[in-house]
């Protein structure tokens, strides 16, 4: 297996929090019907937030990202960054744990599960096309 | 070139804009050329000038509320007064008994002091309300015992609006002899309160609430029977004993100001914004499933406890740019935490947590009040567009 680049996770912004949390450019869902598609999703109307990643597979490569949540502004800044991070990347990438996403964005201590939860959507949508490029 | 606009404020429930004649007034207390002068300095010309604006000012507040003078004492502020009233009768009455009775939905003033009564050795009651947020006059009456040292339920709740019915409580109470005390925080000013017949005998009062200053209250303590109270704040003396600290002359008369307005304008006042908050409302109303909690209850004019189904009211609130609205009362969104009012209510945490409280007030416009509406429902269309399915599903 050839080692899979880390995607660039630096964005510029005097806050990143709020660059992230107000950024809704992959929020949404693909066509009924797009080609591969492949979906995530974690949390429950219990837990404070609810995501759905959809990520659209290219030449074996992470096309385009979309995601779905119901959340604070927490979860949102989470899912846009790991949205914005995840294209153009292969499924193995190494990506952040949300606990580090929750860090370089400035969470307080007590939100780190919403960036918990986003991460555990992701990592739901990516495992099968993980197990897939290990084999 | 042209000027952002202002932003929207739809909280006044949180906190009012002092009005400017409050602010006009009180600026003749504070500077060397007003009557700056300590009110307790009575032995001279600018302390006396300034013992009279501090009379003037509790007779603006007592005229309000139908008290008598020397029934006013000024504290710093409603968290004070509520406090003054709780541990000042349950110090003084402890021989007597050690049984309160409040309900669920109470400011977290009253909630956390009754949290740390407990922890001295009280015992507190905590009635429950209905889904519209009504305390049921009856099971209060049912809650009081012989060891019952005060009964204590707010007015208007500052998240939904909703008034109690404070006459037949108050009735209960004096029945059983046990002093009533009421926080009206959201209602002094906006809606008639008369004590000369009202069945209560401790009374709360906030000034920033009523477009008057940050850090002045009062609390009414009635005296025929006469109440007595334990001082919290010993010191020098002032106000009867039961509040000492140098009175703030110019926070006061702030007070008095606003109280004042509130009294010669409140009515007009109360039924302009009640009607820009029927404006929006019907506005609200029409999107998909939306709630107006307590809208089953009489309420407070200017108040609008929305659930917005399917969606974080956080996420709303950060996505209306430069419209300001809270979640839920601005003490309860400092401490975090799904609303205990709206849960008391029945809804579900998930529910609490996708509402907005919307508070219209003194300076609310038409125009504000249609602007408002059209960010909210772009807003909550948006956030109810990228929503999950599963949320989607449950939410319709």
């Amino acid at each position: 297996m050839s080692e899979a680049r880390s995607p660039a996770w630096g964005v510029a912004g005097s806050s990143p929090f709020d660059f992230w949390a107000h950024n809704l450019e992959r929020a949404g869902a693909f066509e009924p019907g797009t080609p591969g598609v492949h979906e995530g999703r974690a949390g429950s109307p219990g837990a404070g937030a609810e995501v759905e990643f959809s990520l659209c597979l290219e030449a074996g490569r992470i096309a385009r990202v979309r995601y779905r949540f119901r959340g604070s502004p927490w979860t949102n800044a989470a899912c846009a960054f790991y949205a914005h991070a995840l294209e153009g990347q292969p499924p193995t990438c190494l990506w952040p744990t949300g606990a580090a996403v929750a860090r370089q964005l400035g969470y307080p201590r007590t939100r780190y599960d919403e960036a918990l939860i986003v991460e555990d959507a992701l990592m739901a949508a990516l495992a099968p096309l993980r197990e897939v490029s290990d084999d | 070139m042209a000027s952002a606009p202002r932003p929207i404020y739809l909280d006044y429930a949180a906190t009012t804009p002092a009005d400017p004649r409050v602010i006009k007034e009180m600026a003749r207390f504070l500077g060397p050329d007003g009557l700056f002068a300590n009110p307790s300095s009575v032995t001279h010309v600018p302390g006396r000038a300034a013992r009279a604006a501090v009379e003037d000012a509790r007779a603006e507040v007592a005229a309000l509320v139908g008290a008598r003078e020397r029934e006013i004492y000024f504290t710093s502020g409603a968290t004070e007064s509520n406090n003054l009233a709780w541990r000042g009768l349950a110090a003084q009455r402890r021989g007597q008994g050690r049984h309160l009775v409040t309900s669920r939905i109470e400011h977290a003033s009253v909630l956390d002091t009754a949290r740390a009564l407990e922890a001295e050795g009280f015992r507190v009651s905590y009635l429950p309300c209905d889904r519209e947020g009504r305390v049921d006059p009856e099971r209060v009456g049912q809650a009081l015992t012989p060891e019952t040292v005060l009964c204590s339920v707010m007015h208007v709740n500052n998240e939904t609006g909703v008034i109690q019915d404070i006459a037949a409580i108050g009735q209960r109470c004096r029945a059983r002899g046990v002093p009533f005390h009421v926080d009206a925080v959201q209602s002094a000013g906006k809606l008639p309160i008369d004590l000369s017949v009202l069945p209560v005998d401790l009374m709360s009062f906030s000034a920033h609430k009523v477009y008057g200053p940050k850090g002045i209250g009062a609390l009414y303590v009635r005296h025929d029977p006469t109440l007595v109270l334990e001082p919290m704040i010993r010191g020098g003396g002032q106000e009867r004993g039961l509040r000492a600290g140098t009175l703030a002359t110019h926070q006061i008369v702030g007070l008095g100001t606003a109280f004042r307005i509130a009294r010669e304008e409140g009515a007009a006042d109360a039924a302009r914004i009640g009607r820009l908050r029927d404006a929006l409302w019907a506005e609200l109303s029409r999107l998909d499933r939306v709630r107006l909690n307590g809208g089953g209850a009489p309420r407070a004019c200017g108040h609008l406890s929305v659930s917005f189904g399917g969606v974080n009211g956080e996420s709303l609130i950060y996505f209306l740019g430069d419209l300001a609205v809270a979640q839920g009362s601005a003490c309860s969104s400092a401490r975090g935490g799904p609303s205990h009012v709206l849960q008391a209510m029945g809804l579900t945490a998930t529910e609490a947590e996708s509402t907005l409280r919307i508070t219209l007030g003194r300076f609310t416009t038409a125009e504000e009040v249609e602007r408002a509406a059209f960010c909210i429902s772009q807003a909550y269309a948006r956030l109810s567009a990228i929503a999950p399915e599963t949320t989607r599903r449950q939410a319709g």
